[in-house]
Order: structure tokens, then sequence, then C-alpha cells
């Protein structure tokens, strides 16, 4: 460095470099010198020409600058800037922020250095450790979290330091260094000597001791020599100590004390074993249940004789007898100390057992007896306890004050007398009601409340005058307009209700006395925290805006529905006082949750399946089938900003087809059921409160009686009605494909040999009414669905068909709050297809030509086999398998179901628990599927009825049912139905 | 070396030097600091505006520079949220008035006043509330630690020994029984502090604090 060279030159002066040297240095200094402290005055006022905010090298928090509010082009006031390092500060981000300003152009240019916090997210040990390095960790975790701040630094050694020493090594030596590794992240190199491990030198016990000083080394696994390890010696003392408070040392006091020698190897140990008293607890007196004894008086529990402790256990004896209607018992004990003992010995005297006798209640008018005997809650004949009739006579009491009767009053009096011979004396009751006249309601006013809210207030109020007066409305009248004032940012706000009484008119006076205090109002709503979602998509969920009451209502609403868009891992919206009392900043700040997500999983169902029996002669036999199945799914959330989302979900089973018989055995096994559908979501759409669906799908499927292909599009609207309902309107385009039919040739319907691939265009619209209190498991509420449905060959459908299917279910529980639940169901399905005529086709696809050389046409109504009503399973009709409910109109010869256009279904249910998770149902359901919907008949209802057994799982109830058809019927072919129909699912059947 | 040699080596030292003064000359000048963090005490921020205001408007009658005025400020932050956590009697209006007024009364013209407020980023209600709230927790120290034991006869006499000075008239002391209600005033308030100290330490010990002002 030419800088350094100080000699002076031929001339005698130093060189140039040298001589500028100085002035270097102070150029320097005056450009990265700290800046000065300034008198913002000379700052005040001037147009900010520019802002910048230095992240100190880090990632700037998204929305970090809209916490700014110095904005370019207003003045300079240091109300922004303080409002300004508030919000940044809010943030958690940064441990400390400066605001500079310098003269720019006529104006100020402000600049803010934010320096982040710095996290120790990883520790780095070296040397010698001698301990487990997780070990360590985990000292370090449980201390300051398994992230310590920088600034914890020094600490963390501190208790690394403990750890050691803990363990013996008494010159344990830790050096730390960090490691920045940017972005905030620290590594903390931490490098250990932990040197040598100290040795017992010597030891001794402090104390009275009960066994000799070896024995109780022994015990305690001391030895001269050994090795220190102070958590294992406290496990061990504690163990001893817990020994002699079992042999009654209640009052056992252990512990140790170490003290290092100089050279850090050895290590003087003194152990302090004060085993105190030995106690022993005896009754004298009436006798008590031994574990009365040990609940009541809990000495060895509590491991004291403390003097509180003994009155507490009188007291609590005493409460026993009285309760039992002993109500002259007395209890008290005594302490006998000698030597090392102390005896402390209760006497019971519990004295005769007082029965109540007759219970007289005069003077009422209002009430029917019944209603103030349930209010005293005793009967005669019971133990007479004394609080329990103060408690009764309170009740009756407030009964009345309720009612209106505020100058009610309710005496009771009690006349003893001997009981018969061999028993106990009887109390005799009187109770003596003077109900007073009814007070009215004359007026209702409220004071206090800010004018602009009044009305609204008002509106809260419940109570009317001319109305009887009663205390409970009037406080929960109290109740609703403090809520009210709460929604309405009166956070502080109290109100009381005074009820001034009128002697001579009987009236009240109702005022409602309110201290509203100050409102608060959302000054500014900031967002932080985001990168992909748009402001805009988390301003449109929040219900604070600016200028309005800031309430914790409208607070958790914003939580909940910000939430509901499953766009966040983490919500945080604090509001932010600075100065004001009236204003405040809200400050959402949010934790993006990641973009894709990705779901897969696997599993098997085994179900009974309808082939057709060869050897049975094509009838239809059931089968248990084995089939394992995935699902993958992948999705991308938060498109461009907003909430729209698109999803690929694929799944498939590995099941045979239907052409093969099950006979030969050769059944084609492979992918035959898959289902694949891409969806796009877009909430909120157009605007609204709706959401849009436009989803794709392609999809195989087995049925009972056929397989079945389909491909297409639909686009749905749904738009909720309030919390509970919803209405949806959509248009599907789809291509059906049956094939592996199983019909009886003979009886397969035309539609379906017509047209065994059909195009379907249906306009379809649902209403769903959901009361329930649980959709997996309810116990009260209601259900209500329609689905309607409308294709026509005007829309590009093959055929025209018009489908409804209502579903209304209801759920109770049995007697109040009893845990049986009752719950039944209604289903009905009407369809009707539109008539078209069709060319009749043969087997081969050719025309069928009638005698006048033309192809044959006929008409066909019937509905598509996908769109057509089938019933029976573990849903529906329980003492039926799967799809097999129906009767010769909807079932074939072979006992194939076809499917038909009217459905009936209607089941009742109880639940009950038995045991821990494990609930038991009984049901009973009948129903059928109908051909047609002018052959529906209640009369040709089908039924069945059963029970099962229920297991409340994590995943939801697993369900095994078993039901057996009231009625079974004979095939064509002559073979009967079996009886029963064993189904094992998860979830109520409805 | 010859003339020349030392010629080259000057030219490279006034070429460096030029360079290095060019490179520092072009630096950005760092501005001057019109508000930062000064301290964390339990979640709420300090700012160095918030020292300024104690210390411009006299807030704290001891004037202290502003270390002090920190340590203050984050002693009053803990005790207003342990305040806050009880209902305290509001100071009446008239109170707050009667405070304001005297901390107007500090300068010489309601401009300046103005002015000072500005210069800290603060309104006449905002100073308001900063007054109102050190009333409500006077008042709740009073009611906190207002009973302070009487003192035994003994405790008062060996205070007065201590500080007979404070008791003395010149070079007279005045005798323990004419000074010993004054004495006993001195004591119970000094105890009082005594208590409050402690607890405001206790305070600090739950409480995160963090002093940016003790890095520098």
């Amino acid at each position: 460095m030419v800088l350094v060279d100080r000699s002076p030159g031929p001339t005698g002066r130093r060189p140039w470099a040298a001589r500028c040297l100085p002035i270097l240095v102070l150029g320097g200094w005056l450009s990265y010198a700290p800046g000065a402290v300034a008198d913002v005055r000379d700052y005040l006022g001037l147009p900010i020409v520019e802002v910048n905010l230095d992240f100190d090298g880090t990632e700037p928090p998204p929305g970090s600058d809209e916490l700014v509010v110095t904005r370019v082009g207003t003045p300079l006031s240091m109300a922004d800037v303080r409002e300004s390092i508030w919000h940044l500060f809010s943030l958690a981000r940064f441990s400390d922020i400066r605001v500079d300003a310098s003269p720019r152009g006529g104006g100020v240019a402000l600049q803010y250095e934010l320096t982040p916090v710095r996290i120790v997210d990883r520790l780095a040990f070296r040397g010698d450790l001698k301990l487990a390095r997780r070990r360590l960790r985990e000292a370090i975790a449980e201390r300051y979290g398994a992230r310590p701040r920088f600034d914890q630094m020094a600490d963390v050694a501190e208790v690394l330091r403990g750890v050691y020493s803990d363990e013996g090594y008494l010159k344990a030596r830790i050096a730390t260094s960090p490691i920045d590794r940017g972005g905030g992240l620290t590594t903390l190199d931490l490098e250990v000597s932990a040197g040598e491990r100290a040795r017992l030198a010597t030891l001794t016990i402090d104390g009275p001791v009960l066994q000799p000083e070896p024995v109780i080394f022994r015990r305690l696994n001391l030895r001269i020599g050994e090795y220190y390890a102070r958590e294992a010696l406290e496990r061990r003392l504690a163990d001893y100590a817990d020994n002699l408070r079992d042999r009654g040392y209640f009052e056992v006091v252990v512990g140790h004390a170490i003290a290092g020698r100089s050279d850090g190897r050895q290590i003087d140990l003194t152990l302090t074993i004060d085993p105190g008293p030995r106690v022993s607890v005896e009754f004298e007196g009436d006798p008590l249940p031994s574990e009365i004894r040990e609940t009541l008086v809990p000495v060895a529990q509590e491991s004291s004789v403390d003097e509180d402790l003994l009155e507490d256990s009188s007291r609590r004896l005493l409460d026993y007898l009285w309760r039992l209607g002993f109500p002259r018992a007395v209890v008290n004990y005594r302490r006998t100390a000698a030597d090392l003992e102390l005896r402390i010995v209760f006497h019971v005297d519990q004295g005769p057992l007082v029965r109540v006798g007759r219970i007289e209640i005069e003077g009422y008018e209002t009430f029917p007896r019944s209603v103030l005997e349930d209010r005293l809650g005793v009967a005669s004949g019971d133990p007479f306890v004394e609080a329990s009739f103060a408690v009764g006579v309170a009740a009756m009491a407030e009964a009345y004050r309720e009612a209106g009767y505020s100058d009610a009053r309710v005496e009771m009096q009690v006349v003893e007398e001997p009981g018969p011979s061999g028993s106990g004396p009887i109390a005799h009751f009187r109770i003596t009601v003077t109900e007073g006249p009814r007070q009215r309601v004359r007026s209702i006013s409220i004071e206090g409340a800010p004018k602009s809210v009044s009305t609204r207030l008002e509106g809260a109020i419940t109570a009317g005058a001319g109305e009887a007066y009663e205390r409970s409305i009037a406080l929960a009248d109290r109740d609703a307009i403090l809520q009210e004032l709460l929604s309405l940012g009166y956070e502080s706000a109290s109100v009381r209700v005074d009820a001034s009484f009128d002697p001579d008119t009987h009236q009240v006076d109702l005022i409602y006395v309110i201290e509203a205090g100050a409102q608060i109002l959302v000054e500014h709503v900031l967002i932080a925290g985001q990168f992909r979602v748009s402001a805009a998509t988390i301003r449109r969920e929040l219900t604070l805006v600016p200028g309005q009451p800031l309430s914790q209502d409208r607070l958790a609403e914003s939580r909940r529905r910000l939430s509901a868009l499953g766009l966040f891992r983490r919500i945080r919206i604090t509001d932010i006082s600075h100065g004001s009392d009236t204003r405040r900043d809200v400050l959402v700040a949010v934790e993006e949750a990641p973009a894709t997500t990705l779901g897969y999983g696997g599993g098997f169902e085994v179900g009974t399946r309808l082939r057709q029996g060869r050897a049975a002669g094509g009838f239809a036999v059931e089968r248990i089938e084995f089939a394992p199945r995935g699902f993958f799914e992948i999705g991308r959330r938060n498109l461009w900003g907003k909430n729209r989302s698109v999803d690929l979900f694929v799944r498939a089973s590995l099941r045979s087809r239907n052409e093969r018989e099950v006979d030969d055995g050769s059944g084609e096994f492979g992918l035959n059921e898959y289902r694949v559908l891409g969806t796009f979501r877009e909430p909120r759409a157009f605007g609204s409160a709706a959401e849009l669906l436009v989803s794709t799908f392609l999809e195989q499927s087995i049925r009972s009686s056929f397989s079945l292909r389909q491909r297409g599009v639909r686009v749905e609207w749904r738009r909720p009605l309030g919390s509970t309902a919803s209405l949806s309107g959509g248009y599907t385009f789809n291509k059906d494909r049956l094939f592996d039919e199983q019909f009886n040739a003979e009886e397969e319907r035309l539609i379906d040999r017509l047209f065994p691939g059909i195009a379907l265009s249906t306009f379809s619209g649902t209403f769903i009414r959901d009361r329930r209190d649980d959709p997996f498991e309810p116990t009260r509420g209601e259900l209500l669905s329609v689905d309607t449905g409308l294709a026509g060959r005007t829309i590009g459908s093959e055929v025209g068909f018009a489908k409804m299917l209502m579903h209304a279910f209801l759920y109770r529980r049995l007697g109040g709050s009893s845990s049986v639940v009752y719950a039944t169901g209604l289903r009905v399905g009407l369809a009707a297809g539109f008539p078209r005529t069709a060319k009749v086709t043969d087997d081969a696809g050719n025309f069928v030509l009638a005698s006048n050389g033309q192809p044959l046409e006929t008409v066909v109504q019937d509905l598509p086999a996908s769109e057509r009503f089938f019933a029976g399973g573990s849903t529906t009709v329980r003492g039926f398998a799967l799809d097999r409910l129906g009767d010769e109109s909807t079932i074939d010869q072979n006992g194939f179901p076809q499917g038909g256009n009217g459905l009936i279904i209607i089941n009742n249910e109880l639940r009950f628990p038995v045991w821990g998770n494990v609930g038991a149902v009984a049901f009973l359901d009948v129903g059928n599927v109908f051909e047609t919907v002018s052959t529906m008949e209640l009369g040709r209802l089908r039924g069945g009825a059963g029970f099962g057994l229920r297991y409340r799982s994590p995943i939801g109830p697993i369900r095994i049912d078993l039901g057996f058809k009231l009625d079974r019927r004979d095939f064509g072919s002559g073979t009967r139905e079996g009886l029963t129909a064993l189904h094992v699912s998860i979830g109520q059947a409805f | 070396m010859g003339c020349d040699g030392f010629r080259r080596i000057r030219a490279w030292h006034r070429l460096t030097a030029f360079t290095v003064a060019s490179c520092l000359l072009a630096l950005p000048a760092r501005g001057d600091i019109i508000d930062r963090v000064l301290a964390l005490a339990g979640g709420d921020l300090i700012l160095l505006s918030d020292v300024q205001t104690v210390t411009i408007f006299g807030l704290l009658p001891d004037a202290p520079d502003e270390t002090d005025a920190l340590t203050w400020l984050i002693d009053r932050t803990l005790t207003l949220a342990e305040v806050n956590r009880f209902i305290v009697a509001e100071p009446e209006a008239g109170v707050i008035d009667a405070d304001l007024a005297d901390v107007r009364g500090r300068f010489s013209t309601p401009e300046e006043f103005q002015r000072a407020l500005a210069a800290v980023g603060m309104t006449e209600t905002e100073l308001a509330r900063v007054v109102r709230d050190n009333r409500r927790i006077d008042s709740y120290l009073r009611q906190r630690f207002g009973s302070a034991l009487q003192p035994t006869e003994a405790a008062l006499a060996r205070y007065y020994r201590d500080y007979v000075d404070r008791y003395s008239v010149g070079e007279v002391a005045a005798s323990f029984d004419r000074v010993r209600a004054q004495v006993q005033r001195d004591l119970q308030e000094e105890r009082r502090q005594a208590l409050i100290a402690d607890w405001v330490d206790r305070l600090r010990l739950r409480a995160t604090v963090i002093r940016l002002d003790e890095d520098e």
C-alpha cells in the first residue's frame, strides 16, 4: 500500500499521498460514519422526493412497500415516519429500523434501513464433546426453541456449560462463533472442550439418618471414585424420598450439593436427608368407609400434615356426613408427637340420621306445585341436608323473580319430631310463598348511548312496555346491547340494567345505562406476506374496511374467510395502536401455502358383486370380490394471483370385467374401473358470491348389470344461500357407452339395445339445505336436497328426459341430552323419458326392414341405463345387496337389476352408544324401484330390518350392518332371494 | 532508486489517492437519522422520537439525558402494560388539562409548542394520552404500594440517625421528636420506592427487553 510510507521525501516533506492521507481518511469517515441524529425540523414539511427501503441484502417481505406511509410527493411528517416504523416492525422480520433523511433537490429523500432478525437455524458442534449432540441440541431447544435468536448466543453457551456441569464436566469450555449464511440465517458454531469428568471424592450425609450411611449410599448407588451425574442422582434421591413417604415419612426432604475441587477432577458430595417424623393417621368413633377416609383425608397423597390440610380434611368429612343426612355430626382431630413419631387421630361422631318428612307448600298461585317441587329439588324420605333446602328455597324465589314477582318471598319452617323406634328424627317442612304483585314493564330507555347507534341498540331489546317484567329477559337484552356495541367497535363498552320499581303501580322502568367508551375505527388495512396471491384477493375477503368500526366479530369473520380460501398456511390479523385512542391499523400478515398440492393414496375394496353364473344357467350369483385401488391428485391453487385453482384427479381399481362368467375362472383382471377428472374452479365468479366449476371427465365403472364408460364436460355454478343452504345450476354434455351388459337378452330395455352408445345434453339444478350438527355423524338437524335434470333433443341430446331426486333426512337426540339418536330419511326419485322414434337394428347393427322395405321404426321412451334409479345396498335398503332392490318389473328373471324411473326409500335408524367408541344401531328400511312413475305404490314397498355396529375411528365411523329381508321373492328362474345382506363400510348409512 | 523511479512512484501514489478519493466521494453520503427503533419492551416499540418526546416536553422532571429517558420509557412501558390489566380510575379531565398546560408553559410560544409536537410526530391528543397514562400509572402505584407498613420506633430512630443532615438547619440538627412525622414520611416513601423498584425489576425479568442503543 502506498499510503503507509511515512518517511520524509528528499525535500524533507512527506510524500504527497501521505500528506493527503488525513483528508482521505476524513473523507472516508464522513462517507461511512453513522448518520447523525438530525434536527428533524430542517426536513419537516419538505416534499418527499424519494423513498428507499434497504433490506440489508435480504429478500424484501412481500407487501412491505405498502406498509410505508411516507409517500413520494407528500410533505414529510414525523407521524407518518413513526407509523411506517410501526407497520414494518409489526412484521416481526426486523430487529432494527432506522429512517435517514437527506436533502435532495429542494425536497427530502428518505431511506429506511431495515436490519433483518437474525435467527440461529443451525448448530454446528465441534471439538471434544463427550456428550451426544442430540442431548446438547435438546437442552438448547428446551430453553430457546428450535431456532434461537442471534442475540441469545451467549446464553446458549451458558446453557451448555450447565449441561456439562450436571454431568460432572466442571471445567468445560464452550466458544461460540456465528457464521452468517445470508437471508438473516446464521449457523452457530460451538467449539466445545469438555475437559475431564469429575469423580466423587467424598460422600457426606447431613441430617438425622434412619439407616447407616453405607446402606444409604448403596441404595443411591453412590461410590467414591464414580462419576457424578446430577440428573441420575436426583432421580435416585426422589425414589428414596418416595420410599420414605410410603413408610409414613410424609415430610421427608432430600437434596444434594457438590463442591468441585480446583483441579476440576474431583467432587465433594453432600446429601441432605431429613426424614421428618413418621406420621400415622387413625380414626376413632363412628366408622367411615376406607375410600372416603383416603379421599377426604389426603395426608398420604399430599405428603403433608400441614394444619390447613388437616382442617380442610375435617371440614370435608363434616360436609360428607351432612350430605348423608347427619346434621349434628361432629369431626375433630388431635396430633400427638413423640420422638420421631407423629400420630394424628380423627374423631368422628356422626349423630342421628335425620330424614325429610312432610313438605307442605302454601301460598302459591302462579306456578303449579310440581314446578315448585322441581325447583326445591328435595323429596320426602330424602336425608335432610340443610344446604340443599336452602338452595331449593332460593331457586323457588328466583323462579318468581324471573316471572316478574320481584317482591316474592319464600320462607321455610322446620319442625323435627322423633322417628319410629330404631330410626332417627324426622324433619317436617312448611314452605310459605308470598307471591306479591306481578311487576309489569312501564318504560324502557337507554342512557348514554352514542347518538349514531342508539336506534340500532334499541333494536336489540326484546322486552316490551306493558309486558310482565322478567329479570332474565332484561339481562339477556343487556348482553345483546353489549354485543352490538362490541360489534360497532366500542371495545371498552359496558352496559348495566337499572330496574326501578314503583310500589304503588307495580310497574318497572327499565333503564339500560351505557358507558360506551371510545369507538375504535379502522385507519388502514395493511396486507403483508403474500407472494403469489394478490392483495386484492385478500382484501376482498376482509370485512374490515378503513373508516369502519373495528370489531372483534369482523376480525374473526375476516380470519375465517381468509382461512376458507385455503391459500394460506398461517394468517395473523392484528390491530396496531400507535398514538391514537380511536383509530387503529389492521395488519393482515399471511404465510402462503404451497401453490401446488399433491395427494395420493391406495387401498382396497372388498364387496359382493353380481356375476353371471354359467353353471347356474346365467343366473346372477353374488361373489366376494377383492379390488385394489389407488388415487393420485395434483392441484395448482391461486392461478393468476386470484383464488382460482385447477385440479387433476385420477382413480383406478384393479377389477375383473363383467364379460367373463365367474365359473370359468378366467375373469379379465385389469384397470377396468377408473376415473379421470379435471376441474377448474373460479370462486366469486363474475364478481358474485357464486363459484364456477368447469370440469371434464373420463370414467369407466362396473355396475351390477352392466359396465359404463362416460366422457364429457360439465359447467356448474354454485351459490351459497346463507350458511346452511346452497343453490347450483349446471350443464353437462356427456357420451355414455354401455358394455358387458348382463341383462337377460329377452328382457333388455329397448333403449339399451338401440342406444348402447348415447350422447346426453343435460341442464341440472340442485338445492341443498343442510342444518346437521355434524356432516359425518349427525346427532341433530336436517338435510334436504333436491336434484333436477332435464335433457332434450333440441339441446343436443339423443334422448330426452326429465328427472328429480329428493332427499330429506332428520336427526334427533332422544330424551333431551341423551346420546341415543333417532335418524330418519325419505328419498323419492321421479323420472320420465320423452318419446322418440328410432330405427330398429339387429344384433349385427343392421336396420331391420319392415314389410314395405323401409327400416322398421319404434318409439323409445325409457331413460338410458346410466340415468335410471337403482336401490339396495349399504346406504339405501340394507336387507338387499347393492342395486338388488326391486320386483319383477325392475329385476330380470336372472336376478340382474334393470333400474327404473321411480324410487322410494324410507329409512329409520336408532343409534346408541355401547361402550367407549363402540356403538350399535337398529334399523328398518323400506323402499322400492319402480319401472315408471305411474306404477309407484306404497303397497309395493319392500322392507329390510336389521342391526349393526359402529366404531368411532379417526377417519369416521366404521360400520358393519346385517340386514334381513322382510319379504323374500322368487326370481323368474325360480331362484329365491337370499335372506340377509352384510355391509361393511365407512360413515353412517345416511 | 533514481529520480525517475521516485517520480514514477509518486505518480502512482497520486493516481491511487485520486482513485480512492473519487470512489469515496462517489459513494452516497448517509443522511441524518430522523427516527429509529431504540428498544423493544415486552413487545412494544420505543422509538427515538418517543425519547425525544420525553426530553423535549420535560415529561421526566429530572431532565435526564436520552439514555436515562430510554430507561424510564422502558420501565414505563412495562408498568403501563401491567396497569392496563386492571381497572384504574381515570384521572379527571381537569388534572390532565393542568398537566398539559404545564407542558405548554415550557415553550415560549404556542407555535413553538406545535413545532415541537410536529418534530416528534405527535398531536396534542396523543400527548394528552401520554400525560393521562402517567397519571394512571401514579394512581396504580399509589393504590398498590401506598399502604407501606408503619415503621417501628427503632427503625425511625435509625433512619433519623443515618440521615440526620436532612433534618438539620445549618449546623443544628432538629430533635428526633420534632421531626418524627417527617422522618416517618421519608422512611415510608423510601420503602415504597424500594418496593416499586423491586417490582419493576421483576417486570423487567419477566418481559423481553432489548435495547438497541447499547449495541453502539
